[in-house]
């Protein structure tokens, strides 16, 4: 019996994380079946691979940094009308956000200027240290778009990145945060494996036995 | 005798949260309103920003993050329509809701206003409400959380908003 119930339990774990996003996920089913509408699903481990590719290949610390805060993205949804008029009525866009709100977004910033309208909602996890869902809407008079991420990104980590790309524009660091002290060896270590060197590159420590 | 100064309690709580829901109410009127931008910063996003703990060296940028550091909430609202009108029509709906004029400045040949008003709670100041009525432009600006009139200047220069700059005449208060 005992084991009937965990199966259960284990089982209706998932569908009780999707029921945590159902207004948007019910919003989307709705609307992607649209004449003007594109939609697409970008898995998180293609968005990691992108990012991981491209590194290596960008100078510009900012880009570098945008990668970096990329790779923490998981699966992202995007519901994307451009070619024909908005569609997709404010009322709609209204009563997803309301029903977000009640699963746990909250508001971050909304600008209107005019028929245009950014609006950004964040869903934290309990200890509300870190950001699980990110949920961006922008819509215009004949545009209108729709991203809603997964994401694991803690508020630790987003500021030592801010703090890592203003030492790469010039900025130094204060001495608490530097990474780049080389390791001392331990005695045990050194007895066993040798001599132990360490070095740095692009921020990056590493260590090698002789 | 309880019941009373509780009832009494409840009720003064429900007068001051309706006090403080004023601007929010007039900013809801119009958040929806195509004849206006709307610029509305929640709490959460000055709470997430203190939480990334950023630090810089530069002087003048690390006086903004202190700043934002203690700010709640922001919400600006402008308009070029029938500016005057809004401008009146927002400081019609002030009295009575616990804000002080701090300063005001009229420029007679114009005929531009700009008022500045608080709102205290306690020893501090909790709410800055900016409004311009001028002939181009309706602004209302307000920031709550724990205002430094010294240093609320600074976030004119990041602000980029018509109306930020006279922030910086609150330095002298």
């Amino acid at each position: 019996m005992k084991r009937i119930l965990l199966l259960a339990t284990l089982a209706a774990f998932p569908l009780l994380l999707l029921a945590q996003v159902r207004p948007i996920n019910q919003f989307y089913r709705t609307w992607k079946p649209g004449p003007e509408v594109k939609n697409f699903i970008v898995p998180g481990w293609l968005i990691d691979f992108a990012g991981t590719v491209a590194i290596p290949f960008v100078e510009e610390p900012e880009t570098r940094a945008a990668l970096r805060l990329a790779r923490k993205v998981g699966k992202t949804r995007i519901l994307y009308n451009e070619d024909g008029p908005n569609n997709i009525p404010v009322a709609a866009i209204d009563h997803m956000v309301r029903g977000a709100r009640k699963k746990g977004y909250t508001d971050l910033v909304l600008v209107q200027d005019g028929a245009t309208r950014v609006h950004v909602l964040v869903r934290e996890n309990k200890n509300e240290d870190r950001i699980k869902g990110l949920l961006v809407l922008v819509s215009e008079e004949d545009t209108f778009m729709m991203v809603s991420s997964k994401m694991s990104l803690s508020y630790a980590w987003v500021g030592r990145l801010v703090r890592e790309l203003l030492q790469s524009c010039g900025e130094p660091l204060p001495d608490a945060i530097t990474h780049n002290k080389p390791r001392k060896a331990h005695p045990d270590h050194q007895m066993h494996y040798g001599t132990w060197y360490s070095f740095s590159v692009n921020g990056q420590t590493f260590t090698v036995s002789q | 005798m309880r019941l009373i100064a509780l009832a009494a309690g409840l009720m003064m709580s429900l007068g001051l949260q309706a006090q403080s829901d004023a601007i929010a109410q007039y900013f809801n009127k119009y958040m929806n309103d195509d004849r206006f931008t709307v610029v509305f910063v929640s709490p959460k996003m000055f709470d997430m920003v203190s939480k990334m703990d950023l630090h810089t060296d530069d002087p003048q940028a690390q006086a903004t993050l202190d700043i934002i550091k203690d700010l709640e909430g922001l919400r600006i609202l402008t308009t070029e329509v029938t500016p005057r009108k809004f401008f009146q029509e927002a400081k019609a709906m002030l009295p009575g809701k616990g804000y002080e004029v701090l300063m005001t400045v009229r420029d007679n040949k114009s005929g531009d206003n700009v008022e500045f008003l608080v709102k205290e709670a306690g020893d501090r100041i909790h709410e800055l409400l900016l409004l311009v009525g001028s002939s181009d432009e309706f602004v209302m600006l307000s920031f709550t959380g724990n205002i430094d009139l010294k240093k609320i200047g600074e976030l004119s220069k990041v602000l980029n908003v018509e109306g930020a700059e006279h922030l910086e005449k609150l330095e002298d208060q």
